[in-house]
């Protein structure tokens, strides 16, 4: 039987999370949701321990005879659980691993441990957490870390697979996901079934389809984003019509208009 | 928009007054950055202005284990 961790967010922890909603996307924010996640699932009697945060080693390192200066200093301090220096180059690429497998872990918790209690807050901190690590994280794994961004996207895909989220939504999050790997076509796709599986009434459904409308015109589909705005001011409700008229505006400018914003 | 269907809003989302003022501003810097040319900006807005503006998980009372 697999272990069971129980979420019962406290409001300090509902706040954190409306906090982080309002928030940037930064690196510190990526920091907090991981934080967050973590403290709505672990418990005194379960807790979550990764390699990196053993305080001691059952083993020490072996110190090679003809070891130069500055690997003997780093074995002994890593042996006596002082903290160590890292070259700056490995140090970076150390820290960008170990953040994508934390999120890795956290995005696909479901699939390898039990889960009770309010697993709808779990779920909407895991998509903070995937939508954060998407803009905040990704970018620099494909940089300098090759192998821990395919990691993570992975994880981020299965996590939209297994994740449990309304239709809509995990749609949204695969068009997310398609776009950070450069699949623009098949990224709009997604966000056009997305938009078609969210009612008009939704908070959502404006954004989603401002979204679709600005990666029609940022891919030179003026004919399409056109057809797209004029659709959109026939089906939309009453409150948005004003908005949507400025994308109607925007889409019929002059290009050069258009860039004068 | 100002009203959430179903009015069943979980207690950890923002309420829906907030959410209208947040996503419209949102949406209005995604304009901007749209016609700035900066496309990462662009879509971090609206990804953080859907996130924001969606509907939150319903509690389902469905264990995982």
């Amino acid at each position: 039987m697999r272990p069971v961790f129980e979420v019962f967010p406290t409001s300090a922890m509902r706040e954190k999370y409306r906090a982080l909603l309002r928030g940037e996307w930064t690196d510190p924010s990526l920091q907090a949701v991981l934080a967050l996640v973590r403290e709505a699932i672990e418990r005194k009697n379960r807790t979550l321990v990764f390699s990196w945060e053993q305080s001691r080693r059952q083993r020490t390192y072996p110190i090679p005879p003809a070891a130069e200066d500055y690997l003997v200093d780093f074995l002994e301090r890593a042996n006596t659980g002082l903290a160590v220096e890292m070259p700056e180059r490995v140090a970076e690429r150390t820290e960008l691993e170990r953040l994508a497998y934390q999120v890795a872990v956290f995005a696909t918790f479901q699939s390898r441990l039990g889960v009770r209690g309010d697993v709808a807050f779990l779920r909407d901190l895991q998509s903070l957490l995937l939508l954060v690590s998407v803009h905040v994280l990704l970018p620099k794994l494909v940089k300098n870390v090759r192998h821990a961004h395919d990691l993570l996207w992975n994880a981020l895909a299965a996590h939209v697979q297994l994740g449990g989220h309304v239709p809509a939504h995990s749609l949204y999050l695969w068009s997310v996901l398609l776009d950070a790997v450069g699949d623009r076509g098949r990224a709009r796709d997604m966000l056009l079934a997305s938009i078609h599986d969210t009612n008009p009434r939704e908070h959502d459904f404006l954004t989603k389809a401002q979204a679709y409308w600005s990666a029609l015109i940022e891919e030179g589909r003026l004919p399409e984003a056109k057809g797209f705005v004029l659709d959109l001011y026939r089906h939309a409700p009453e409150a948005d019509l004003a908005e949507i008229q400025q994308l109607i505006d925007l889409t019929f400018a002059p290009r050069r208009a258009r860039q004068a914003g | 928009m100002s009203s959430n269907i179903g009015g069943d809003d979980p207690d950890h989302d923002l309420s829906p007054d907030e959410k209208d003022l947040l996503e419209r501003e949102l949406r209005a810097l995604a304009r901007k950055a749209l016609f700035e040319g900066d496309v990462r900006e662009r879509r971090k807005l609206l990804d953080r202005a859907t996130e924001i503006s969606r509907q939150k998980s319903a509690k389902s009372h469905q264990d995982t284990d």
